[in-house]
C-alpha cells in the first residue's frame, strides 16, 4: 500500500520537475545562448515483493541540455567569420563612397585646377584667369587633406575600437576563467550532473569571444575549457586568463598593435591575428587603409613634384624664373618625417635618417623597412613591406650624409650612431596627401611663360624656321642670371648646310663659345635640333697654340728644317665611374708626345671610347713693318706657300680677282685675302679674317700653321696666338669706362684694383695707382704692372683697352729676319677641344705642362634649353636666341603646365587622374569583395544559427504540449495519491 | 524538422529585413537616377565611368579652347580684312599718282590721304584685344607693336613669338600672327636694308631708317651688312667721339672708313646707302645696317609719301617717280600677298578648329551615350522591381503576423 503512495508521490515529483523544467524552458524561449532542457525520466526500480516484481514509481535521473556540440563549435567558427568580413565591410564602404563622392573625391579638384589653367593659358597676361588657377589649386590641395583627415580619422576611430575590443577579450577571457571555475565546483558537487545554464553561459561567452577575435577551444578532462587566439596565444587556461591590451605600432606608431601579456612580458600578435571584428579591423588596414593612404599621398607627390619642375623652368608675368608652385616635397624635416626609427632601437637616439623623392613615376605604394642585420653596425637591408621583398642589401660607409637610391627615392643617412638590430620603417608616400601645401599665393608669379625666345632675322634670304625654343634644366648656367639669358646666342650659318652658335653678348662681335659649337653640320628637310642635348657630357679645352720665346732662325746656307710647335710631352689620365665600387677606373695612361698637332692629339683621343675631340689652330699676324731702304723685298710663306709672290697673268695659284699688287709692307687684308683665295689653303680648310690691322689665320682642322718670313732686319711684324686674357675690376669701379679717358689718374678715387687669369698658372692680381696723363702712358703703366706678376710670359706684352674700356693682353713675339737670305721661322700649334661623356674625368701630367692644365674644369656642354630649326637656309642667314622679355601673353609653359594632367608620371603609365582612378576601382572591387563574402558569411552563420536553434531552440508549442503532458501526469499521480488514500479509508473504515 | 519558436521569428524577421534593404536600394537608385551609388556596386563599371566623366570634363575645357581660338582668330581675320582693304586703297591712290595730267601739288594732296590711310593702317597694327593686349606683338602682348622711331618710320617693338592653345590632346592651334611676318617681313622688289641699334648699347644715339640712293652701288654690296662701331675717344688724335664702319662679316673696315669724328646728325652715305646717326652714342656702342630683301609695308608707304610730296614735275624726277611708283606697287602686292596669305592661314586654322569641334561633340555624345547606359538606371527596370520588392515585403510581413499568431497557448 505504502507504495503506491509513494509511487504516487515519485509521479507527482517528477511531473512536478519536468513541469518547472518546461516553465524554464518558457521562460528562457528569448535568453540568448541558452539551451533547452529536458529532464530525464527513469522508473524506480522495482521492489520483489509476493513473489512478483512490482515498480517502484519514476524518478527524474536528471536534468540535461539538448545541445550539439559540433554545431556549437560551427557557430563560433561562423562568427568569427561573419563578424570579420561584417567589419570589414563597413569599414570598407565608408571609404568607398568618400573617394567616389563628387563632394569629397580628388576627381573634381583635378580637373578644376587643370581647367583654370587652360583658361589662364588662353589669356596669359590676365590677372583674374591666374587668381583662380591659385584658388583651384588652393581647393585641390584642401581635397587633398580632407580626404586625408577622414582617412587619419578613420585610423585613429580604428585605434580606438582595437583598444575597447582588446579590452573586451580580456573582459571575456576573465569571465570564461571564472566560469571554468564554477563549472568544475558545481560539477563536482553534483556528482557529476552538469550545470547547464553554467555551460550555455561559457558557450555563449566563447561565442562573444569569437565575434571579436577566432578563436580555438580545447576541453579538459576537469569540465573547464581553454581558449587560444592567434598562434596558439592562451587567453583562458583553465581557471586562468591572460590580458591583451594595444598600444602605438613599434614599426608605425600610428598603427597601433595588439599585445598579448603573459606573466609580465608581452608580445606582439597583431600579425598572427585573424577573424572576427579584430581581423575585419587589421584586414581593413592592411588592404585599404594603408595602400589607400599611400596612393593618396603618391597622387599628390606625383603632382606635386611635376607642376614644380615644370613650374621653375618658365619665367613669371615679371620675367622673374618660376619659383615653387607647391611646397618643396623635400623639405628636409617632411623628408625626415617619412622615416620612423623602431621604438626598440638602441640608444641614444640620435640618428637622423629622411627620404628624399627623386623620381615620384618610380614610387611605389608600399612601405619599407630598414633593418641592420649585422653581424656588424654597418650592413643593412631593406624590405618592401607590401610583398617582402628585400630591394637593396648593402654596407653604411662611414661618411655621412650618405643616399642610397631605392624605387623613387633616396634613403639618405644624414647622421647618428647606427646599431646592429636598429630598424627603421620608411613611408615615403603615407603623408603625401597630408604634406601638400600651396607656395605660389601672387597670380603674377605663376611661370606661364618659356625663358628662352628666339627671333630670325629679316633680311635672311633662307626658308629656315627657328623653333620657339623649350627649357629643360634652369639650373645651367644659362639661366644663373635673373632676367637674363647667359649667354645669347646668335645661330649663324656659313654655309647652306653648317652653322656656328656664337655668344651674342655684344651683337657687334659674337664670339666664341665655351665649350665652344662651331662648324656644325645642318641637314635641311629634317628638324634640327641645334644646340647640344642633355647627355652629361662636359668638355675641356687645351691651353691652345704655344708662343715660343724666340724665333727660329736658319740660315741661307743651312738645311732647311721645319721648328716643331712647342708643345710640351703630356701623360692624360682618363677615368671611368666604376659602377662597382662607386668609385672612378683609371684607363691608364695615354701618352701624347712633344710637339704633337693639334689635330694628331685629337685624333689620338678620339680613338677613345666616349670621347670626341676636335682641334683648331689660329695664328694672328699684326704690325707689320717694312724697311723703307731695304735690300731685299720681304717675303712671307704659310705652311711653305708663298703669299707675297707676283704672278703672271695666266697663274692656277689664287681665284680670280685676288689682290695681285703686293703692297709694301704687307697688310692684313692683303694676307687675308691671298689666304682666303688661295687653292691650296682652301683645301687645306686654312682660312683668314683681316679687321684692317689684324690677320687671323685659322686651320679649322688643327694642322700646325707654320709662318716663315725672309726680308731685311728692319722687316718685322708682330704674332701671336690669338689668346686675349682680360683684366676684372676687383676694386672701385671707374667714373668712366677707360675708353672715355685718354689717360687716368689712379692716385685718386681708389683702390683700384684687378686680376686676371692665366690658363695653367692661375689667378693674379694688379692695383693701378699712378697718375697717366696720356694713353700711351696707361697702357705702359698697365704693361708693366700685368709684368711685374708672378706670371710666365714669353716676349712681350701688348695691353689694349678696348671700346667699352675692358682691358685685355695679349703675349706677342716680334719676328724680323734679320739677316741677309736667311729666314725666320715660326710654328704655331693648335688648341683641342675635348667632349668627354658623362661621368669620365681627365687630368694631365706633369704639371705646368703648356699643352693641358693639370686638372682641367670639365664644364657641361648642355645648355639648359633646346632650340630646334628645319627647312632650307642660305649662308648668312641669322637667329638670334635670347632671354623672353616682357612676354606677358607667352603661354608655352603654361601649355606644359597643363599637359601634366594628361601625363603618365604614376608608376610610369597613369595620369594622376588614373592613379586615383585606380585607388577608387580597387577600393569599390575590395569592398564589392566584402560585400559579397559578408553576405556569403551571413548565410552560412544563419544555416548554423538555425541548425543550433533547431537542435537547442525552444518551441513554445512543444513546451505548450509538454505543460498539458505533464499536467495530466501530475494530475493522474495526484489520483494515484488519492486512490491510495481510498484504500487507505476503506481499510480504516473496515475497522470501524 | 524540429523548429524552434526563436527560429520562426528570425526567419520572419530576416525576411522582411532583406526585402526593406533591397526596397531602399531600389528607391535610392530611382531617386537619384543612378545605377551604381558607389563603385563597390559595380567596380568595373565605376571605372568606366570615373574614365568617361574625365574624358568628358576633359573634352569641355578643349570646348573653351576651341571658342577661345575661334575668337581670337575672328577677331584677327576681321583686323587683316580692313588691313588689305586700306593697302588696296592706297594702290588705288599709288596708281592715280601716276597719272601724267597729275602736278606735284596734286600728288601732295594724294599723298596727303596716303598718309591718312598709313596711320589707320599703324592704328589697325597696334589692335588690341578685349583683354587689353596686342594682338600682333607677339609674346610681348603689353608692348605696342608698331611705334614711331626716332628719326621716322615705323619699328616693330613685338618679338617672334606664336601662341597656340590646346584643342584636342594631339592638335595644337596657333592662335596669333606676330606684326613681324605679317607687316614688317614683306619680299621687296629691290634690295635693301633695315637699321637697329645693338639692343646692349649704353649711349642714347639713334640710327634713321635711311633709304638706298644708289640701288646699282647697294645691289654690288648685298648682301653683306654694315656696323657702325663707336671706338674709344683716345682712337683718334685729337681725342673725341669717333666711328668706324666696317662689314660685320670679319670686321674689315668700308671704304676705308675708320676714326671718323662724329657730330650728331651726320648723314652717312655708304656703298649706296643713306642714313643718319644723332644723339650721344658712347664709345663700345654699335648700330646695325642690315640688308634685306624685306621691306615693311609702313617703310613702302612712307617712302611713297616722302616721294609724292617731293619729286617735282621735271623729267628727272618724273622717271624717278614712275621707278618709286612701280617699285611701290609691286611692294603693296606684296604685301597684300603676305596679308592674304596669314589670311588663308587662318582660314585653314578655322577649318581645324571647327573639325575638332565637331569630332569633340560626337566623342562627347557617344561618351555621354555610354555614361548614361553605365550609370544610369533603367527607369521601367527598377519601377517594376520595386514594386516587386513591396509586395513582397508586404507578404512577409503579413505571412510573419499570420504565422505568428498561430500558439498552442492560445488554444490553453
Amino acid at each position: 500500500m505504502a507504495n503506491l503512495l509513494n509511487i504516487g508521490i515519485s509521479g507527482l515529483r517528477v511531473h512536478q520537475t519536468a513541469l518547472t523544467v518546461t516553465g524554464h524552458n518558457i521562460a528562457n524561449v528569448d535568453t540568448e545562448g541558452y539551451s533547452r532542457q529536458e529532464a530525464t525520466i527513469t522508473n524506480n526500480n522495482p521492489q520483489f515483493a509476493g513473489g512478483v516484481w512490482i515498480g517502484g514509481g519514476a524518478m527524474v535521473q536528471d536534468v540535461r541540455r539538448v545541445f550539439d556540440e559540433f554545431l556549437v563549435g560551427q557557430l563560433q567558427k561562423d562568427t568569427s567569420t561573419f563578424n570579420y568580413f561584417e567589419t570589414l565591410t563597413s569599414n570598407a564602404e565608408q571609404i568607398d563612397k568618400l573617394l567616389a563622392d563628387p563632394g569629397t573625391g580628388i576627381q573634381p579638384g583635378i580637373e578644376n585646377m587643370f581647367g583654370a589653367f587652360q583658361a589662364a593659358i588662353d589669356d596669359p597676361s590676365s590677372l583674374p584667369a591666374r587668381q583662380v588657377v591659385i584658388s583651384e589649386s588652393q581647393g585641390l590641395v584642401d581635397r587633398f587633406k580632407s580626404i586625408q583627415d577622414r582617412l587619419s580619422d578613420s585610423n585613429n576611430i580604428l585605434n580606438g575600437q582595437l583598444g575597447i575590443i582588446a579590452g573586451q577579450i580580456t573582459t571575456l577571457g576573465e569571465a570564461i576563467a571564472e566560469l571554468n571555475v564554477q563549472i568544475q565546483f558545481a560539477t563536482a558537487t553534483a556528482n557529476g550532473n552538469y550545470p547547464n545554464d553554467l555551460l550555455d553561459k561559457r558557450d555563449l561567452a566563447i561565442k562573444d569571444l569569437a565575434e571579436l577575435v577566432s578563436v580555438t577551444v580545447a576541453t579538459q578532462d576537469n569540465d573547464s575549457i581553454n581558449v587560444f587566439i592567434g598562434n596558439g596565444q592562451p587567453l583562458v587556461l583553465g581557471k586562468d586568463f591572460n590580458r591583451v591590451s594595444t598600444r602605438a605600432g613599434s614599426d608605425d606608431p600610428t598603427r597601433d598593435s595588439i599585445i598579448f601579456e603573459r606573466d609580465g612580458a608581452t608580445q606582439d600578435i597583431t600579425q598572427q591575428l585573424s577573424g572576427g571584428s579584430v581581423g575585419g579591423i587589421l584586414e581593413f588596414r592592411k588592404q585599404i587603409l594603408d595602400p589607400v593612404t599611400n596612393q593618396l599621398g603618391r597622387v599628390a607627390i606625383a603632382l606635386q613634384f611635376n607642376i614644380n619642375e615644370q613650374h621653375k623652368l618658365g619665367i613669371d608675368l615679371n620675367g622673374q624664373a618660376g619659383g615653387l608652385y607647391f611646397e618643396d616635397i623635400n623639405d628636409p624635416k617632411v623628408a625626415m618625417s617619412r622615416v620612423v626609427g623602431n621604438a626598440d632601437n638602441a640608444q641614444p637616439d640620435d640618428r637622423k635618417v629622411g627620404v628624399y623623392i627623386t623620381d615620384p613615376s618610380e614610387l611605389t605604394d608600399s612601405e619599407y623597412k630598414v633593418e641592420f642585420t649585422g653581424p656588424n653596425n654597418y650592413t643593412f637591408k631593406v624590405t618592401r613591406v607590401s610583398n617582402n621583398e628585400a630591394v637593396l642589401e648593402t654596407v653604411l660607409s662611414t661618411e655621412f650624409p650618405e643616399s642610397f637610391s631605392i624605387e623613387g627615392f633616396d634613403l639618405t643617412f644624414e647622421s647618428g650612431s647606427f646599431k646592429e638590430g636598429d630598424q627603421f620603417y620608411l613611408l615615403p608616400t603615407r603623408s603625401g596627401a597630408a604634406d601638400i601645401e600651396l607656395d605660389i599665393e601672387i597670380p603674377q608669379e605663376i611661370a606661364l611663360a618659356t625663358a628662352v625666345m628666339t627671333d630670325y632675322d629679316v633680311g635672311n634670304r633662307g626658308q629656315g624656321v627657328i623653333s620657339q625654343g623649350a627649357v629643360y634644366d634652369s639650373t645651367t648656367e644659362a639661366f644663373s642670371v635673373p632676367g637674363a639669358l647667359t649667354p645669347p646666342l646668335l645661330v649663324k650659318f656659313t654655309s647652306d648646310t653648317t652653322y656656328d652658335v656664337l655668344d651674342n653678348s655684344d651683337p657687334a662681335h659674337p664670339k666664341q663659345l665655351f665649350p665652344s659649337i662651331m662648324n656644325q653640320t645642318y641637314i635641311p628637310g629634317v628638324v634640327n635640333n641645334l644646340l647640344p642635348k642633355d647627355e652629361g657630357k662636359t668638355s675641356i679645352s687645351s691651353l691652345g697654340g704655344y708662343l715660343p720665346a724666340n724665333q727660329f732662325y736658319q740660315d741661307y746656307n743651312e738645311v732647311n728644317v721645319t721648328p716643331g710647335n712647342g708643345f710640351f710631352p703630356a701623360r692624360l689620365n682618363i677615368s671611368d665611374p666604376d659602377a662597382i665600387t662607386g668609385g672612378m677606373k683609371s684607363r691608364g695612361i695615354l701618352t701624347i708626345s712633344a710637339q704633337t698637332s693639334a689635330k694628331e692629339t685629337a685624333q689620338i683621343l678620339s680613338e677613345q671610347n666616349g670621347i670626341s675631340a676636335t682641334a683648331v689652330t689660329t695664328l694672328q699676324l699684326t704690325n707689320f713693318q717694312s724697311d723703307p731702304d731695304g735690300l731685299l723685298d720681304a717675303h712671307l710663306y704659310l705652311n711653305g706657300i708663298e703669299l707675297t709672290d707676283t704672278l703672271p697673268e695666266t697663274q692656277v695659284k689664287y681665284e680670280q680677282g685676288y689682290p695681285d699688287v703686293v703692297p709694301d709692307p704687307v697688310s692684313a687684308n692683303f694676307i687675308a685675302d691671298r689666304i682666303n683665295a688661295n687653292f691650296a689653303f682652301q683645301g687645306m680648310g686654312v682660312t683668314a679674317k683681316s679687321d684692317g690691322s689684324v690677320v687671323t689665320i685659322t686651320a679649322i682642322n688643327g694642322e700646325d700653321l707654320s709662318l716663315e718670313m725672309q726680308g731685311d732686319n728692319e722687316d718685322y711684324m708682330t704674332v701671336s696666338n690669338g689668346i686675349n686674357n682680360y683684366l676684372t675690376s676687383t676694386g672701385n669701379p671707374l667714373p668712366k669706362p677707360l675708353s672715355q679717358y685718354d689717360g687716368f689718374d689712379f692716385s685718386e678715387g681708389g683702390p683700384y684694383t684687378y686680376e686676371f687669369n692665366v690658363p695653367g698658372q692661375g689667378t693674379f692680381n694688379i692695383e693701378l695707382s699712378e697718375n697717366y696723363a696720356t694713353g700711351s702712358d696707361l697702357i705702359a703703366g698697365i704693361q708693366s704692372a700685368i709684368s711685374s706678376t708672378k706670371f710666365f710670359y714669353n716676349n712681350d706684352l701688348a695691353v689694349s683697352i678696348d671700346a667699352k674700356g675692358n682691358i685685355s693682353f695679349q703675349n706677342q713675339l716680334e719676328m724680323s729676319p734679320y739677316g741677309t737670305n736667311g729666314s725666320s721661322k715660326l710654328t704655331m700649334g693648335g688648341q683641342v677641344k675635348v667632349v668627354l661623356d658623362e661621368g669620365i674625368t681627365i687630368s694631365s701630367e706633369p704639371p705646368f705642362s703648356n699643352l693641358f692644365e693639370a686638372n682641367p674644369e670639365q664644364k657641361p656642354i648642355y645648355l639648359g634649353y633646346e632650340i630646334s630649326m628645319e627647312g632650307p637656309p642660305k649662308a648668312g642667314d641669322q637667329f638670334y636666341v635670347d632671354f623672353n622679355d616682357d612676354a606677358v601673353t607667352d603661354n608655352r609653359n603654361g601649355i606644359l603646365l597643363g599637359g601634366i594632367q594628361n601625363k603618365e608620371i604614376v608608376e610610369g603609365d597613369m595620369t594622376i587622374s588614373e592613379s586615383y582612378g585606380r585607388s577608387v576601382e580597387e577600393v569599390g572591387s575590395i569592398t564589392a569583395r566584402a560585400q559579397i563574402n559578408m553576405e556569403s558569411s551571413e548565410v552560412l552563420l544563419q544555416n548554423t544559427q538555425d541548425s543550433v536553434n533547431a537542435v537547442s531552440g525552444v518551441n513554445l508549442d512543444e513546451e505548450a504540449a509538454k505543460l498539458i503532458q505533464y499536467e495530466l501526469g501530475y494530475n493522474a499521480s495526484a489520483q494515484v495519491i488519492s486512490v491510495a488514500r481510498d484504500i487507505f479509508d476503506t481499510l480504516i473504515g473496515i475497522f470501524r | 524538422m524540429r523548429i524552434s519558436t526563436m527560429q520562426q521569428f528570425n526567419t520572419g524577421l530576416r525576411s522582411i529585413l532583406n526585402n526593406q534593404e533591397g526596397t531602399l536600394k531600389t528607391q535610392q537608385q530611382i531617386s537619384t537616377g543612378r545605377r551604381v551609388l558607389t563603385p563597390a556596386d559595380d567596380p568595373i563599371a565605376s571605372t568606366r565611368i570615373l574614365q568617361l566623366q574625365q574624358d568628358i570634363s576633359l573634352r569641355s575645357q578643349y570646348q573653351e579652347n576651341v571658342t577661345a581660338s575661334r575668337n581670337r582668330l575672328t577677331l584677327e581675320e576681321s583686323i587683316l580684312d580692313s588691313v588689305n582693304e586700306n593697302i588696296s586703297r592706297i594702290r588705288e591712290l599709288t596708281v592715280n599718282a601716276g597719272n601724267g595730267s597729275m602736278t606735284l601739288e596734286d600728288r601732295t594732296y594724294i599723298a596727303a590721304e596716303i598718309g591718312q590711310r598709313l596711320s589707320a593702317l599703324t592704328d589697325l597694327m597696334n589692335t588690341k584685344d578685349a583683354s587689353n593686349t596686342y594682338i600682333f606683338s607677339g609674346f610681348k602682348g603689353e608692348t605696342q607693336p608698331f611705334i614711331q622711331r626716332q628719326g621716322g618710320g615705323v619699328v616693330y617693338q613685338g618679338d617672334d613669338g606664336e601662341r597656340t592653345l590646346e584643342i584636342s590632346n594631339s592638335t595644337k592651334v596657333q592662335t596669333n600672327d606676330t606684326g613681324k611676318k605679317l607687316f614688317v617681313d614683306i619680299q621687296s622688289d629691290q634690295n635693301t636694308f633695315y637699321t637697329r641699334e645693338n639692343e646692349r648699347n649704353l649711349g642714347d644715339g639713334f640710327i634713321t631708317n635711311g633709304f638706298v640712293s644708289d640701288q646699282e652701288a647697294y645691289d654690288a654690296f648685298y648682301p653683306e651688312d654694315m656696323v657702325v662701331k663707336f671706338n674709344a675717344d683716345s682712337f683718334i688724335s685729337p681725342p673725341g667721339p669717333n666711328y668706324s664702319v666696317v662689314s660685320k662679316s670679319d670686321n674689315r673696315p668700308i671704304n676705308g672708313l675708320t676714326g671718323q669724328g662724329y657730330t650728331s646728325g651726320t648723314e652717312l652715305v655708304v656703298n649706296g646707302v643713306n642714313f643718319k646717326i644723332a644723339g650721344d652714342p658712347e664709345p663700345g656702342d654699335s648700330f646695325f645696317v642690315e640688308s634685306s630683301k624685306k621691306q615693311s609695308v609702313t617703310d613702302t608707304v612712307s617712302g611713297l609719301v616722302e616721294g609724292l610730296r617731293s619729286l617735282g614735275d621735271n623729267p628727272e624726277q618724273s622717271a624717278a617717280l614712275d621707278a618709286l611708283l612701280e617699285t611701290t606697287l609691286q611692294n603693296l602686292d606684296f604685301a597684300q600677298t603676305s596679308v592674304s596669305e596669314v589670311r588663308s592661314e587662318i582660314g585653314g586654322r578655322l577649318n581645324t578648329i571647327d573639325n575638332i569641334e565637331n569630332l569633340h561633340a560626337d566623342v562627347e555624345l557617344v561618351s555621354q551615350e555610354v555614361l548614361s547606359g553605365l550609370q544610369d538606371v533603367d527607369f521601367a527596370e527598377a519601377v517594376s522591381r520595386l514594386s516587386l520588392q513591396s509586395f513582397l515585403l508586404e507578404a512577409a510581413q503579413q505571412s510573419f503576423t499570420q504565422i505568428n499568431r498561430l500558439s498552442l497557448f492560445n488554444s490553453l
